[in-house]
């Protein structure tokens, strides 16, 4: 129930205009009048606008003098017109009975003003015709058929009251750029015996898209007068203000017949609504719709789309990685060399140097943390690229593509939505497939998201591809992506074929937004947002890694090692722990307890990985060189002379192992214990094969 | 009797055969405008439902989003995607 159908109720007897002149104060409205199903209307109701108009006290203009009302969907300029004609001069105000706001104001116009354009015709005395009418402003309809309050409105004061009661004008605000959807409830005026008037705005717009109306030809296929205007430069008001005055002086039109049945009724609208388009519009864009619709067709053909997808996609990462790999070294030597070393420095001039605190901050806090800054202008271009493709228009088209392969292969199209939310962050991806209707979808989806490659991800890939595949590192990263849409393709598919082999697809269909030249506004303030959201939660997500990692790497696994703090990594919980993980990793080819390490930090957090690492090597080494340096020599060693088919396998055991806590607490919170539990049970089986595959194959290449 | 744009538009949703508001206009031969307009309909009648393609975001919202707070990746999207419910589906098949 509404607001205003909750609202006081008084009798309908005390509806009308007050003693002095002003409204009468209704505040109820009769639910049985409003939309189609329609009941005696024994309560109070809405005033018509005859009736709440029928008093001069300077709102309106008149008992006498017509009324004219402004209807049209949101947006198409209908206040503006409205300030145009009234000269702004409104008296805004919840329509009575509703809680739903309008305006009404006095349009006045010149006695001389001439009722035509004609310019040998004699119809120029304006003296028999009204100097002032009331002017009111409608709330944004599409339709009359919505339940909504605003909308039920227009429909009950235009077209629901008795003739007499009716106002004497309806002007239809149509939007030129999207015509065919102002006149949806054009089409439903005209079956009305209501005077009409076609006010087209927007004419700019739509010229900018290539499109124009030619009022006069949409006047004939509509069957009532058109006119273009431009209320915000006070363009056509003059043509509008003859048009109106002409069409009060006439009769009403006769009304187009109407198929009541709502499902044809609405079909026969719109194919008027098309006859009405195509009659009323000069489509000067079509060159360009034509050039548009050829990119489409490349773009997504079955076959060259993936291949254009793929090189693009591959692009980015290489001009990524490319480009910033010189800021990057120079952040690392920042934060590795003169940050750490002042910051030693400083804590040994407070006296606190050599001890847990310089431990702490030093090799905890500052080489953490600053392995994440060394990422920022890494992930500063990357959202660039990847907003600017967004914004060009081709990420929607690479959306259409992505859910033709899942498509194709039987997986549901609506759960590609959850899918691609997850390549930016597993948790929002599970939360998305709530939208999923079937709990057979929802449960697959659920299972599938921790498989995409989250941004988390993203870092190590960067810094692992940096050092091991040097310029191939684009490659290293973009097949690291690629590999992740093949993952969710096949685990959905092995999925399938033996859990949930009778599943019901939705179509999808992408609504898909013209090409654009991307602007540096939207594009730079959509990088700013993902990169401030990435640092932020990294850098919580860190700083409290960081102090739980020390903590385990201060504590002595046994005795003899030194007290707390005084360990040596290598004896401490930390590495204790990831030496007894450590030789389930011999097939694998990364079994080096600091590698091993890293993964049990990634189980709780990918982001923290990289700081982790640095934090392990700044300490157990001694010193804070190049984590790279300390990367490339373990797996060299882990693997016996493979390193790369050891790094290979590395990144497929990373991308495919549990995302993180925060994902399983999701997962939990959809799916409940069970599931989540196998889905850390399936993560961790496909990661571990798919790493024992790639090594044992890549160090025999 | 021929079908109506309404009937064209909504057997193509149907069809399995169209992935984009291009495809149903290819399809039925309708103008794009008159298409996205009885799409739009079908939104608002509840026989399809629109959901922003954004990337990074849930469709639910971010009042459902466990990470909103810190959200890496909120992104006004231009795209919106589009699929038939319940009924929608049934009635058009």
């Amino acid at each position: 129930m509404t607001p205003a159908e909750t609202a006081t109720v008084k009798p309908a007897t005390a509806v009308g205009p007050t003693p002095t002149g002003g409204p009468a104060p209704v505040t109820g409205i009769a639910p049985a009048r409003l939309g189609r199903q329609s009941a005696p209307a024994t309560g109070p109701t809405i005033l018509p606008v005859k009736q709440c108009c029928r008093v001069g006290d300077g709102r309106t203009a008149g008992p006498d003098e017509p009324i004219i009302v402004l209807a049209g969907a949101p947006n198409v300029g209908k206040s503006t017109l409205f300030n145009a004609l009234t000269g702004a001069r409104a008296t805004m105000g919840n329509w009575p009975g509703t809680t739903v706001e309008t305006a009404r104001g006095v349009w006045r116009h010149r006695a001389s003003q001439p009722v035509c354009d004609c310019q040998d015709c004699d119809c120029r005395p304006s003296d028999q015709r009204p100097r002032q009418a009331t002017v009111i402003d409608l709330p944004g309809a599409y339709s009359l058929d919505s339940q909504l309050p605003d909308e039920r409105l227009t429909r009950e004061l235009v077209v629901d009251p008795p003739a007499d009661e009716a106002p004497d004008l309806v002007v239809a605000l149509v939007d030129a750029a999207h015509l065919a959807r102002s006149l949806f409830l054009v089409s439903q005026l005209r079956e009305h015996a209501v005077r009409l008037v076609l006010a087209v705005t927007m004419g700019d717009i739509a010229r900018d898209h290539g499109l124009t109306v030619d009022a006069e030809a949409l006047a004939k296929a509509v069957g009532v007068p058109a006119v273009a205007v431009d209320p915000r430069r006070r363009e056509g008001l003059g043509d509008l203000a003859r048009t109106m005055l002409a069409a009060i002086a006439a009769p009403a039109p006769e009304p187009r017949p109407r198929v009541e049945d709502a499902q044809p009724g609405d079909d026969e609208r719109f194919a008027w609504i098309a006859r009405a388009v195509e009659r009323g519009t000069e489509d000067l864009g079509r060159a360009s719709v034509r050039r548009a619709d050829k990119v489409d067709r490349l773009i997504l053909h079955p076959v060259a789309g993936p291949i254009i997808f793929l090189a693009l996609m591959w692009a980015v990462f290489e001009i990524t990685t490319t480009a910033a790999a010189p800021l990057q070294d120079g952040l690392d030597q920042l934060f590795s060399g003169p940050v750490s070393n002042g910051a030693a420095h400083l804590l040994g001039w407070l006296g606190l140097g050599g001890g847990w605190v310089e431990g702490l901050v030093v090799d905890g806090l500052i080489a953490g943390v600053g392995s994440l800054l060394t990422f920022v202008p890494l992930m500063t271009l990357m959202f660039i690229l990847l907003a600017l493709l967004e914004d060009s228009g081709y990420l929607a088209r690479a959306a259409v593509l992505t859910d033709r392969v899942m498509g194709a292969l039987g997986l549901p199209g609506r759960a590609f939505l959850p899918i691609v939310v997850g390549f930016g962050c597993n948790v929002p991806g599970i939360a998305a497939t709530r939208s999923l209707p079937n709990a057979k979808h929802r449960l697959l989806t659920v299972l599938l998201i921790p498989f995409t490659s989250c941004t988390a991800r993203l870092t190590v890939f960067v810094m692992l591809g940096s050092v091991f595949f040097d310029r191939w590192a684009g490659t290293a990263v973009f097949l690291s992506y690629v590999a992740s849409i093949g993952l969710v393709v096949l685990v959905g598919l092995a999925l399938r074929s033996t859990l949930w082999r009778r599943l019901p697809a939705d179509p999808l269909i992408i609504d898909l937004p013209p090409y654009q030249t991307p602007t540096i506004r939207l594009t730079a303030a959509v990088t700013w947002v993902r990169l401030k959201g990435f640092l932020q939660t990294a850098s919580g997500i860190i700083v409290a890694t960081v102090v739980v990692v020390w903590l385990l790497q201060s504590v002595p696994l046994g005795a003899g090692g030194g007290g707390f703090g005084e360990v040596a990594v290598a004896d401490s919980l930390y590495g204790g722990l990831a030496r007894w993980v450590a030789p389930l990793f011999s097939w694998t080819g990364f079994d080096q307890w600091q590698t091993v390490a890293a993964l049990i930090v990634g189980f709780v957090a990918k982001e923290a990985v990289i700081s982790s690492w640095a934090q392990t090597y700044a300490i157990a080494e001694d010193n804070t060189g190049l984590l790279a340096e300390h990367v490339r020599a373990a797996f060299e060693q882990s693997s016996g002379g493979h390193p790369v088919a050891a790094v290979a396998a590395f990144m497929a055991f990373f991308l495919a192992y549990t995302p993180c806590v925060a994902t399983l607490a999701a997962q939990k919170r959809e799916v409940g214990w069970k599931w989540t539990g196998f889905g850390v049970a399936l993560q961790l089986v496909v990661a571990f094969g798919l790493a024992v595959i790639v090594f044992q194959i890549g160090s025999r290449l | 009797m021929t079908a109506g744009p309404l009937v064209r538009v909504r057997a193509a949703c149907a069809s399995r055969q169209c992935r984009s508001t291009a495809d149903i206009a290819r399809r039925t031969g309708l103008p794009a405008d008159v298409v996205a307009a009885v799409l739009d309909h079908l939104v608002a009648t509840g026989e399809l439902r629109a959901e922003a393609l954004v990337s990074g975001c849930p469709a639910t919202g971010c009042a459902a989003c466990p990470v909103a707070r810190s959200c890496p990746g909120v992104a006004p999207g231009r795209t919106r995607a589009l699929t038939l419910v319940g009924a929608g589906v049934e009635a058009a098949a």
